[in-house]
């Protein structure tokens, strides 16, 4: 398991996203709301760039035609062909359990030994590969 | 108007259990023309019809290039039209192939295109008047399918629930053409119609008259490629069902779709999964693979049957479309088309060659 500071918090307001590179690896590292969320660039289907999606929110509908919309911000849209995953797990909308994206912890840390006495960010996000 | 008894009969062979051999979807009876449905219409209706001299119902533009789309052989002497004369139905259908059940399928949904919907109205009882007297109290190896006015779902429901509770009748048929995809909302009233009255929705080759070209190209030249075309426009009303949420709605609702083809079905569950992945977004109510979807809510029937130059590909497309569970034997008697239930299939396994025959027909109709 490693660590990796990859932005300060103040880098990723709420609704935008940070394309990062880890150990070779290219992930996206998401504040959705505050939340921050970090999921592997690369879509299960064909392997488009998924953290280049839009974020939209979450339709359902108990019955044809009354289509209810939740969780703004909080699904990721693959920019090839559509499909929706979850940000907080990784899986997909249409088929959770078995079509999902690699996601990864993300951590955000308090600044401790920083004395320099200049403004500085205080928090910074840190995601966790496993 | 005759006075046909609209209750449900009583008890009779019917409802005896008895070992069923073969099962034929798409028996076509016929009338020998408007006249005798004449007796069977309204004072006012049967006015009309003879002061407008009309002949018959809206018909295709394809002059039917085999036999005037009639098995030469099938017609009752020289005059009658083929599936006309009850008595030579049955030797020739029933009798010479051994056939336990046969739906009849009679060459009548194309009232949907007659542009007078209270006449469509009339028309349909008298037809189904006409059919439950001439025909199904003939012989207890019939039964029968509604003809509806699809035009006016409030007339259409009227005549479902006249009618539908009884035990001969075992579905509607309507055809594969229409005015307007059939899982669109103007036709909600008649499939909870259907479904309150545990009756199958067939859906058959053809649609003419105020509808639209058979092929989104356009409307072709010849009756060849209309008979091949045909199969697009089953492909779109499955997916209008599935799509509109039509069997969420009416969980119990079944679809027979009958010489339509059938190889085509492997495609259109592949094309409607792999859409849904991205799209499911427009219609949120779908939360299953619509392939599950036409699996359990649409059965196909057998002819006409395709026919590569290698019999193992047809067994492939079985296998695609779980043909143990949708496929159902039909013949299509007396057109030119038929296909014969000894001759048409290649050495099938005795179990799929069943489920095919009869257990997949006897579940959909509960026979
Ligand atoms: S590559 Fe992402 S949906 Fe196809």
């Amino acid at each position: 398991m490693t660590r990796h500071v990859v932005a300060h918090v103040a880098d990723i307001p709420p609704g935008e996203r940070l394309i990062v590179e880890i150990a070779g690896r290219s992930i996206g590292v998401f504040n959705v709301n505050g939340r921050f969320f970090a999921v592997k660039n690369s879509c299960p289907h064909q392997g488009g760039q998924l953290c280049l999606g839009r974020t939209v929110g979450l339709a359902t509908a108990e019955r044809p035609g009354e289509i209810t919309y939740t969780r703004e911000g909080e699904i990721l849209r693959c920019p090839w062909h559509g499909w929706e995953f979850d940000l907080a797990t990784g899986r997909s909308v249409f088929d959770p359990n078995r079509t999902r994206v690699k996601s990864y912890p993300v951590e955000v840390e308090e600044l401790q030994a920083e004395t320099y006495p200049v403004e500085i960010e205080r928090e910074r996000v840190v995601v966790v590969l496993t | 108007m005759s006075a046909v008894a609209h209750e449900p009969r009583a008890a009779t062979a019917r409802q005896t259990p008895r070992e069923l051999s073969l099962i034929d979807c798409d028996a076509h009876h016929n009338w020998g023309g408007v006249k005798d449905v004449l007796p069977y219409l309204p004072r006012y209706w049967a006015d009309y019809v003879l002061e407008s001299q009309f002949k018959a119902l809206p018909n295709s533009p394809y002059p039917k290039g085999v036999g005037g789309g009639e098995r030469v052989d099938a017609r009752p002497g020289d005059v009658g039209s083929a599936g006309s004369d009850v008595d030579f139905f049955r030797r020739q259908l029933l009798d010479e192939w051994g056939v336990d059940v046969a739906i009849l399928t009679g060459q009548f949904y194309n009232v949907a295109f007659l542009a007078n919907a209270g006449f469509a109205a009339a028309l349909s009882s008298a037809l189904n008047d006409w059919m439950i007297e001439t025909w199904l109290a003939r012989d207890d190896r019939f039964r029968g399918s509604l003809t509806v006015p699809m035009q006016d779902p409030v007339a259409a429901v009227k005549e479902i629930d006249r009618l539908g509770s009884r035990p001969d009748i075992v579905q509607i048929l309507i055809s594969a053409g229409s005015r307007m995809p059939y899982g669109q909302a103007f036709y909600d009233p008649i499939w909870e119609a259907c479904e309150r009255n545990g009756l199958v929705v067939g859906m058959h080759f053809g649609g003419i008259g105020i509808m639209h070209a058979p092929t989104s190209a356009g409307w072709p030249s010849y009756y060849l490629e209309w008979h091949t075309d045909m199969s697009q426009a089953f492909q779109a009303q499955m997916v209008s069902l599935v799509a509109e949420g039509t069997f969420q709605k009416f969980p119990g609702l079944k679809f027979a779709l009958i010489e339509g083809g059938f190889a085509w079905v492997p495609h259109v569950m592949w094309r409607l999964d792999k859409n849904w992945k991205g799209l499911r977004t427009e219609c949120p109510w779908l939360t299953r693979k619509p392939s599950e979807i036409i699996l359990d809510h649409f059965r196909l029937t057998t002819q006409p049957i395709e026919e590569p130059d290698n019999d193992a590909h047809l067994l492939q497309v079985f296998e695609m479309m779980d043909a143990s569970r949708t496929l159902m034997f039909s013949s299509d008697y007396p057109h030119w088309d038929f296909d014969s239930p000894q001759q048409a299939f290649p050495r099938l396994p005795a179990e799929l060659k069943r489920r095919i025959f009869v257990e997949n027909a006897r579940e959909l109709y509960g026979l």
